[in-house]
């Protein structure tokens, strides 16, 4: 591939070397072109302006603001080469009206030459027109010293620019009309030269110019993590352990590449980084019908992606259905869109306005809206999306997303399609006649679904061929023609899925490398031009380095501003420099190349040491988000070594909920917080981070029901009758022990003599994890003091997963990763394929455990944050009596960074929160004057009017 | 000598060939223990199975080993089966295909070989264009540390062999082996700590018209804001960025420099020992030669042979550059990809990059023994 592209370079590259060597022999006028004239662009000189017909106003030429941008840009730069430079005229005739100079003599300068942008005077829908004048002082005489050339438009002055001619000098002015609004014919005046504007259609809407806010605009006060206003400029050097994989929102796997891309995107919905509760994004604010199921989300005016297109409902709707639900583009942001395997829905009510719906009461929602769901440009990806792998349709058939997908598109149309067929039929009647048709559709569905699991493709095509005859059947039920448009839409709906059902008959194999050049997935990599990353975060890509450096640069049409109705992000620049080693990452602190460090705990002392001589500010922040834990494999002899009596003993030994409380008094934690996180640490006993504000911390942070206590703990394996029976310092499974726990005495038989049943087992921790590494030594030392005699081996990651799912182990230390939401039915439902401590829960469940289920499935049916967090307490305080899984520590959060810089307390650079990057500023003055590279050009978003002198030569 | 670089270079596609294919068989070894790409997804209670699932197919993965391997070398040397984007229909790219030259009005059609490396699971992004990447940082890297050992150690070594058991010889040797036994990655931790605590570089600041406010920065080939400024290569520099270059470069040549040199003087002065100790040197000198051609002449000529070999090898390291040391120094090397790629089992990356050392390797030992033709007329492959 790369050597066609390196050909067709050369080939470039040729081509345009005879061109040049061409015009370089080429007519003489070329070398006698003025050279002391700035250039205009080549197609406006050699635009010939025709007078226009009446009939040609209909077929305007699309010429918009963005050339005349261009024609300033063009006219910075050194004329082109040697190519045929034309003669211009003297001053450029006008389509329509007047032309050329009035007889005004009395002006102090005269214009020698003039353009316009557009040329021809046309302006089309919310264009702009641009104006370059070369004045002339007029007369010998000497002239003013400061001349006031006005732009008027129908006799109105617009613009007033002062300049300071020499007598005989040429000096070039630059004119901008924005907006341009009443429909119609138009005269441009400056000085003694005029000029005929045609509006064809006026601006619609205005939206914001680059630098402007919105009127929507939010503004972000305390309530939302402001501490202080602070002064825009400036740039912030952050730095990240890894490279970013991809800008890819929905193709990004890892933090490396999310903490970039969170700083480029923005969502319906945010997190507070105060309270962590829901807070408005785009949509500034939104209604939660009263069954819960549908929210309506009323999005901001105004705002503008970080190319100038207005932002509206099609690009939520776009990134909803086009990507995220999208059956060929494999996202984790899908598994958010699915509550209980059905969709939640978007629809779009009007340009600013979109429902989403939700298949039942859903509280997370509005988190993982906020954590996974950014919205993206329709204008610019559409094209993308519609070549997704292609084919995989097909092939992704076997899964249930596309399956999933058409019932809901059918469920809905068939509904709709019956209301609006027959609007005076009862409602009774239309609901029976919808249930008896999904009755078989159903049926048709599951029949597929089975098909379609077996992999028989032939199967799969009667299930198909019945399911298409189902669907036909609900096209008749609905009105033939001149029906509404939701049933237009239903027709659609459903025409669309029988087309999608008959491709079953030719399954295709994906393609062999997986993502294809052109699908989705490879659109917005690390190769991608940076220009062509549009998003409405914060901040836009500038420029990535490989493996060394990722520069943002803010965002000019972000939509947030602070109390004063200053815009944010206050920095210029976010620079992220790839660090890979903590050493060398906390080196490059000291010396003051980044400007935040995160360190380890070790490192703790000396920056709180320095912290005064050396200007930092360390933050010792609350706990981290995430637990860790030990886990005793409830099933061990029935599932992890079927047929061995002594693990079944064992199992009765791990279902003991009395042991395991033992086995949690034993561990000393605060050992473990002193040694492993030299004293930065905190008991965890709860099953949710202690950040979110789900946590039950109504006996405070420092709270742990099972603080160290050895005593009680042997007391405890003493009372169910773990005793150490032969004297060797280890516990035995006792026959009393197991009596109590029904064992029959045949069972017993089965088992060696008392003496040989120690109660040893191995605990397993992923190697290279140095923190649970340390931690499982400390733990078996602690447990070995009991007389339990636990036996430490590591083992690496993927097998102790692959273990753990499949219940083939007998106790692990690990942790799970946590969020502010804490609904996780994966692990904590009895069913859950993560339910790793007891699997055959899913048959029989004990008591607490069916409470369990319930509490997590009442946890989100709710939308009021004080009763959710009611079945939050009780469920953490279940799991707190029973252990499933005995919680050990947790990190605090420790980060440093300068003093000088503003806001910093509710910078979180470990968590990566997206949304208070825009808050940081410095405040020292010299900070904020910095820039990488000051003679760099100023970048074409910059404020074009801030230096008129810019079109000097 | 034509004919043998030809034999040779033709030679060396079955061997890449076996050399891949071992590769892909040890690095499924490997997956077998530690699990593929997809599967560090799968203790993630966020993502659901049909996620991994869905992830698994759309990479391939889902195919057994045999096609993924057999899809990847019939990528390279014949036909990579794409589906258009557009249409969907499948069509076949070949490897190997006649194309007419550019710029010629005639039909004369020459065949190109374009091979398809296949595309990083982690980047979505061709293998080769990963490649490329890096490639440039590393050869920033490696040049001049290659240069200098070379150019230090060969001296050195002769000067130890003619001053046998003297006092340089000894202090050179001691300082040789000193470098050799500390560690590569504890002497940059000790350069590291040593320039940003004790020393704090950073103080020394200066206004620069290129960026501004520069100081002196630690770790990476570049100071942080000149890292964008320019291009990759040194003549699209300024001079700016470049003695920020040489600033960046000492620690990098001390610590990878010192490492290499010891065991490259040993062999130049074994090797020179030897040779001084025959007979024919012993005649030489009888014959009222200077010492100086005894020993540039007639001694050094022939001790370099095993050195040019050793050369041939080295030159590997020009591309792929030390890992330990690039992620402590914070460069990066082609080697630190292949670390991350090994990392995240990223199939594809793992084999291009492995295949793209021994055709290196392989270069360099023909290299070598061209080399070896022309230096030594007693060494002829007909």
């Amino acid at each position: 591939m790369t050597m066609r592209r390196g050909l067709f370079v050369v080939w470039a590259v040729a081509v345009l070397g005879l061109v040049l060597v061409l015009a370089g022999c080429g007519g003489p006028q070329s070398a006698q072109a003025p050279e002391e004239e700035p250039t205009p662009p080549e197609e406006v000189a050699r635009t010939e302006p025709t007078p226009p017909k009446a009939e040609e106003t209909e077929s305007p030429p699309a010429v918009g603001a963005q050339e005349g941008d261009e024609g300033l840009k063009l006219t910075e730069e050194e004329p082109m080469g040697g190519e045929e430079q034309p003669i211009r005229p003297e001053k450029v005739p006008t389509p329509t009206g007047p032309v050329g100079p009035a007889a005004r003599p009395q002006l102090p300068a005269t214009v020698v030459r003039a353009e316009a942008f557009p040329p021809n005077g046309y302006v089309v829908t919310g264009g702009s027109a641009t104006f370059y004048v070369w004045v002339q002082p007029t007369g010998t005489g000497t002239p003013e010293p400061e001349v006031a050339v006005e732009l008027k438009l129908d006799g109105e002055v617009i613009e007033t620019q002062t300049v300071s001619l020499a007598p005989g000098e040429t000096k070039p002015l630059r004119f901008e009309l924005t907006d341009l609004q009443g429909v119609g014919p138009h005269l441009v005046e400056i000085l003694d030269w005029t000029f005929s504007l045609t509006v064809i259609e006026p601006a619609v809407d205005p939206g914001v110019r680059p630098g402007e806010v919105p009127p929507d605009a939010q503004v972000i006060d305390e309530g939302y993590g402001l501490l202080e206003t602070g002064i825009p400029g400036g740039r912030f050097v952050d730095s990240s352990f890894e490279p970013p994989r991809t800008f890819n929102p929905y193709a990004a796997q890892e933090t490396s590449s999310t903490v970039v891309i969170f700083r480029l995107h923005a969502g319906l919905v945010d997190q507070n980084p105060v309270d962590y509760q829901p807070m408005p994004g785009l949509a500034q604010s939104w209604e939660i019908s009263e069954d819960g199921l549908e929210v309506t989300f009323y999005l901001r005016r105004g705002v503008r992606f970080s190319d100038g297109e207005p932002f509206t409902a099609d690009d939520v709707i776009f990134t909803v259905n086009d990507i995220i639900l999208n059956c060929d583009v494999p996202n984790n942001a899908r598994d958010s869109f699915f509550v209980q395997g059905k969709p939640i829905r978007y629809v779009k009510v009007d340009d600013y306005t979109v429902k989403a719906i939700l298949p039942s009461v859903f509280r997370p929602f509005f988190n993982d809206t906020a954590s996974q769901f950014v919205v993206l440009p329709q204008h610019v990806l559409k094209d993308r999306v519609a070549r997704t792998a292609p084919g995989a349709w097909r092939h992704y058939s076997r899964s249930r997303c596309a399956v999933v997908d058409a019932e809901a598109r059918i469920e809905e149309a068939l509904v709709r399609g019956l209301r609006a067929a027959n609007p005076d039929a009862p409602e009774e009647e239309l609901a029976e006649r919808a249930a008896a048709q999904l009755e078989e559709l159903k049926g048709a569905y599951e029949a597929l679904s089975e098909a379609l699991n077996a992999e028989s493709v032939e199967e799969a095509k009667g299930a198909a061929l019945q399911l298409s005859m189902a669907l036909a059947k609900v096209l008749d039920l609905l009105p033939a023609e001149g029906g509404d448009e939701a049933v237009e839409e239903a027709r659609a709906a459903l025409q669309r899925a029988v087309e999608e059902l008959q491709g079953i008959e030719e399954p295709i194999e994906a393609g062999q490398w997986g993502t294809r050049p052109g699908t989705f997935m490879d659109t917005w990599t690390t190769a991608t031009d940076p220009e062509e990353i549009v998003g409405l975060g914060p901040f836009v890509l500038e420029r990535y380095i490989v493996e060394q450096q990722v520069v943002l640069r803010r965002n000019p049409y972000y939509w947030r501003v602070d109390p004063n109705g200053v815009q944010l992000p206050y920095l210029e620049e976010y620079v992220f420099l790839i660090v890979k080693d903590r050493n060398t990452e906390f080196a490059k602190f000291k010396t003051g190349e980044i400007d935040v460090f995160a360190p380890r705990p070790k490192d703790w002392p000396e920056i709180v040491k320095s912290a005064d001589a050396k200007g930092w500010l360390p933050i010792l922040g609350g706990p981290t988000f995430g637990t860790t834990w030990v886990v005793l494999n409830q099933d061990v002899g029935e599932r992890g070594y079927p047929g061995d009596p002594l693990k079944l003993a064992l199992q009765e030994v791990f279902r003991e909920v009395k042991f395991r409380q033992a086995l949690a008094f034993a561990v000393d934690k605060q050992n473990l917080i002193d040694n492993i996180y030299q004293g930065l640490g905190v008991p965890q006993w709860s099953p949710i981070s202690i950040p979110s504000p789900f946590f039950d911390d109504s006996r405070g942070v420092d709270y742990d029901p099972y603080a160290y206590d050895p005593d009680r703990a042997q007391a405890l394996l003493d009372e169910v009758g773990l005793l150490d029976v032969d004297g060797d310092g280890v516990r035995e499974i006792t026959d009393a022990f197991l009596r109590a726990r029904g064992w029959s005495d045949e069972q017993l038989a089965q088992l060696p003599p008392e003496p040989e049943r120690n109660l040893t087992f191995i605990l397993s921790t992923n190697q290279g994890n140095e923190v649970r590494e340390e931690m499982s030594e400390a733990i078996t030392t602690d447990w070995n003091a009991v007389g339990v005699g636990v036996v430490y081996k590591p083992n690496d990651f993927n097998s102790l997963v692959g273990d753990l799912l499949g219940g083939k182990y007998e106790a692990m230390l690990l942790g799970l990763t946590g969020g502010v939401e804490p609904h996780a039915p994966n692990v904590w439902k009895p069913e859950g394929h993560l339910h790793f401590w007891r699997y055959s829960a899913a048959e029989n469940p004990p008591e607490w455990e069916k409470r369990l289920a319930e509490l997590v499935d009442l946890g989100v049916s709710t939308y009021d944050f004080e009763e959710a967090k009611r079945y939050y307490v009780e469920f953490q305080r279940l799991v707190r009596d029973n252990l499933p899984m005995i919680y050990l520590v947790n990190q605090r959060f420790l980060y440093a960074t300068l003093k000088s810089l503003g806001n910093a307390r509710v910078f979180k650079p470990n968590y990566g929160a997206p949304q208070v990057a825009h808050l940081l500023w410095w405040k020292d003055e010299a900070r904020r004057l910095e820039t990488a590279n000051p003679n760099s050009n100023p970048s074409p978003n910059a404020d074009p009017n801030s230096n008129p002198d810019s079109t000097s030569p | 000598m034509f004919g043998y670089i030809v034999r040779r270079t033709l030679y060396m596609i079955p061997t890449l060939i076996a050399v891949s294919f071992v590769s892909f068989l040890m690095l499924l070894l490997y997956e077998r223990y530690t699990g593929t790409y997809v599967d560090q997804f799968r203790f993630n209670p966020t993502v659901s199975e049909e996620t991994v699932e869905r992830l698994e197919r759309s990479l391939g993965l889902d195919l057994p080993w045999y096609e993924r391997y057999l899809k990847w070398i019939a990528g390279v040397f014949l036909f990579t089966d794409a589906i258009d984007p557009v249409t969907g229909e499948r069509w076949r790219v070949w490897s190997l295909e006649p194309v007419r030259i550019p710029f010629t009005p005639w039909e004369i059609r020459l065949p190109v070989w374009r091979p398809y490396f296949g595309e990083s699971f982690q980047y979505q992004r061709s293998v080769t264009d990963m490649l490329v990447q890096y490639l440039p940082y590393t050869i920033l890297m490696t040049v001049p540390v290659f240069l200098f050992i070379w150019i230090v150690a060969i001296p050195i070594g002769i000067y130890s062999a003619t001053h046998q058991y003297s006092v340089g010889d000894h202090a050179l040797t001691f300082l040789g082996f000193l470098g050799l036994s500390i560690p590569n990655f504890f002497l940059a931790l000790v350069i590291i700590y040593v320039l940003s605590g004790p020393l704090d570089v950073g103080q020394y600041c200066w206004d620069r018209p290129d960026v501004g406010k520069y100081c002196l920065g630690v770790g990476g080939i570049f100071y942080e804001k000149y890292i964008g400024l320019g291009g990759v290569w040194p003549w699209q520099w300024n001079w700016g960025k470049f003695l920020d270059y040489l600033w960046h470069l000492w620690p990098v040549i001390l610590v990878l420099g010192t490492s290499s040199l010891a065991g490259l003087i040993r062999i130049m002065r074994g090797q020179l020992l030897d040779i001084l100790g025959s007979n024919y040197v012993q005649t030489a000198r009888a014959k009222g030669l200077r010492e100086r051609v005894v020993i540039w002449k007639h001694a050094v000529r022939n001790a370099i042979n095993p050195m040019i070999s050793i050369f041939g090898q080295s030159l590997q390291f020009l591309i792929s550059g030390a890992l330990v040391t690039a992620i402590v120094l914070n460069i990066p090397t082609v080697e630190l990809l292949y670390y991350q790629s090994l990392l995240n089992k990223d199939e594809y990356l793992i084999l291009t990059i492995l295949t793209f050392f021994a055709v290196v390797l392989l270069l360099g030992n023909l290299l070598a023994d061209v080399l070896l033709a022309l230096v030594d007329p007693r060494i002829r492959y007909d």
